[in-house]
């Protein structure tokens, strides 16, 4: 039973929550996604591909599914803030809020802008929710890359929006805590652990979690006070947070991170990715999708130490398995 | 006679009853401003989670919390109009009231902030003469249910 969707229908009005509630188990497992848009057909992410869903539960083509309307969106825009926009302030500028269960919402809407800078957003008309999964194993081809004999390598994991990364990094946070490595979550969106009231909605092991703090803070506090082997982010965006990576290099902690990208040339060549690259910061960059690696590329870290280089006889790995040896 | 004479002097009692009522349910108000001011300042708790706070404050907030009725001002509008609190309170507390859970949630937290304080500081000068009424007034209402009540029984005899 897909308990994610259970999860988030409890924010849309009844009338929609009804539907998939009289859905059957099979149709409801294949759901990754529901896009509630004003005045569009309610449409679901059923197996990969964009369906709708019809008011007697059944997955028919978008033009055939249930409506939505205004007051839908509103309402539910509404549950997921609970009526506190104060309380989603720093979140809502953003485009998402993460409700209950990790599941992320994404928002859209009107900026309201104040002082050239985004602080709130007016006239929704869409909520797009995007359920959060634990797929125990889907990092073990990610693990046997980037782990070796106590030795983790500090990497990002690239792939497109929507495949996989959170969980992988989840997953690879819970494997590494397991092997008895320390390991320092820093969740600026509450995405990886989806703590409610400190407790994770996820199996994180003996993982210490910075929930909600912004990253750069947060690999800050992380190395300074919770003495970590491996820090673990998702989506490195600013050069703040590359800048508290280099630093967080400097005190012996690794990092593991995720970054949206669709091949690892195109990672490379974002000047964020290149900044780090540039400074020797990262060690292997993994292209990932739900469960598979897609292209590993092994970036010589000067910080890393050429002794585990060594140890690492891989040197890329592509989509359908092969490998290529040093 | 002696029944007519209970009966006036217990009006000017339930009279001054009322007015105590009126600064105890401005007092609960007043505290769950005060709560919510904190959660908000230092927390930024939700709503709902402030309700489940103040809901051992009154009734009212009880029933608020316990109810799935959305929003916020809705579940306000729908359980405030028939609580038995409401009449404690008059006209011009209700206005104060409204105005607050009129804007409650629907701004960022300095407003938010703003407006609590603005609404606390009014509610707490209400409270002030609220007190003094029932200092000044509801001593004379149980005097004056004496005094009716002797007249009564003076006109019966």
């Amino acid at each position: 039973m897909n308990c994610g969707l259970i999860e988030v229908i409890k924010y849309v009005p009844t009338r929609i929550k009804n539907i998939f509630l009289n859905a059957d188990v099979k149709t409801i497992n294949a759901i990754s996604e529901i896009r509630l848009k004003s005045f569009c057909p309610l449409l679901i992410l059923y197996d990969g591909k964009l369906k709708s869903i019809s008011v007697t539960s059944s997955v028919v083509e978008p033009e055939n599914g249930c409506f939505v309307y205004g007051e839908d969106v509103e309402y539910t825009y509404g549950m997921i803030i609970k009526d506190s926009v104060y309380a989603y302030g720093d979140e809502i500028p953003n485009g998402f809020i993460t409700v209950d269960g990790g599941h992320r919402a994404g928002i859209s809407g009107t900026a309201v802008m104040k002082n050239g800078e985004v602080v709130g957003m007016k006239d929704i008309n869409g909520i797009y929710f995007r359920i959060a999964g634990e797929y125990y194993g889907c990092a073990k081809s990610v693990i046997d890359l980037i782990y070796h004999k106590g030795v983790v390598l500090n990497s990002i994991i690239a792939a497109p929006p929507g495949k996989g990364k959170t969980t992988v990094l989840r997953e690879l946070a819970r494997i590494l805590s397991g092997l008895g490595m320390k390991v320092s979550i820093v969740d600026e969106r509450h995405e990886i652990s989806a703590q409610s009231g400190g407790i994770s909605a996820f199996d994180l092991s003996y993982c210490d979690v910075l929930n909600g703090f912004p990253k750069a803070k947060g690999i800050e506090n992380a190395v300074r006070t919770l003495s970590p082997d491996v820090v673990i982010f998702d989506e490195i965006g600013s050069v703040k947070e590359a800048e508290s990576i280099a630093s967080a290099l400097n005190c012996g902690v690794k990092f593991i991170t995720s970054a949206h990208a669709s091949s690892l040339n195109e990672l490379l060549s974002r000047p964020i990715i290149k900044f780090l690259t540039d400074m020797n910061a990262v060690d292997s960059v993994v292209l990932y999708e739900f469960g598979v690696v897609k292209e590993f590329k092994y970036l010589k870290g000067m910080i890393y130490g050429k002794e585990h280089c060594f140890e690492l006889d891989i040197r890329s790995v592509y989509g359908d398995g092969s490998c290529e040896k040093k | 006679m002696s029944l007519i004479f209970a009966a006036c002097t217990a009006m000017g009692l339930v009279k001054k009853n009322e007015l105590r009522k009126r600064v105890d349910e401005l007092d609960v108000f007043i505290n769950f401003i005060e709560i919510a001011r904190c959660e908000i300042l230092y927390e930024k708790k939700t709503l709902y989670e402030i309700f489940e706070k103040t809901s051992c404050l009154s009734p009212f907030f009880e029933s608020f919390c316990k109810s799935d009725i959305f929003p916020v001002y809705n579940r306000y509008k729908s359980l405030f109009d028939v609580c038995p609190e409401r009449n404690r309170l008059n006209k011009e507390d209700i206005r104060i009231i409204d105005s607050m859970f009129v804007v409650l949630g629907k701004t960022d937290g300095d407003d938010q902030l703003r407006v609590l304080d603005e609404t606390v500081s009014e509610l707490k000068d209400k409270r002030k003469k609220a007190y003094s009424d029932y200092f000044k007034l509801g001593s004379s209402y149980v005097k004056l249910g004496l005094a009716a009540g002797i007249f009564a029984v003076i006109i019966c005899i």
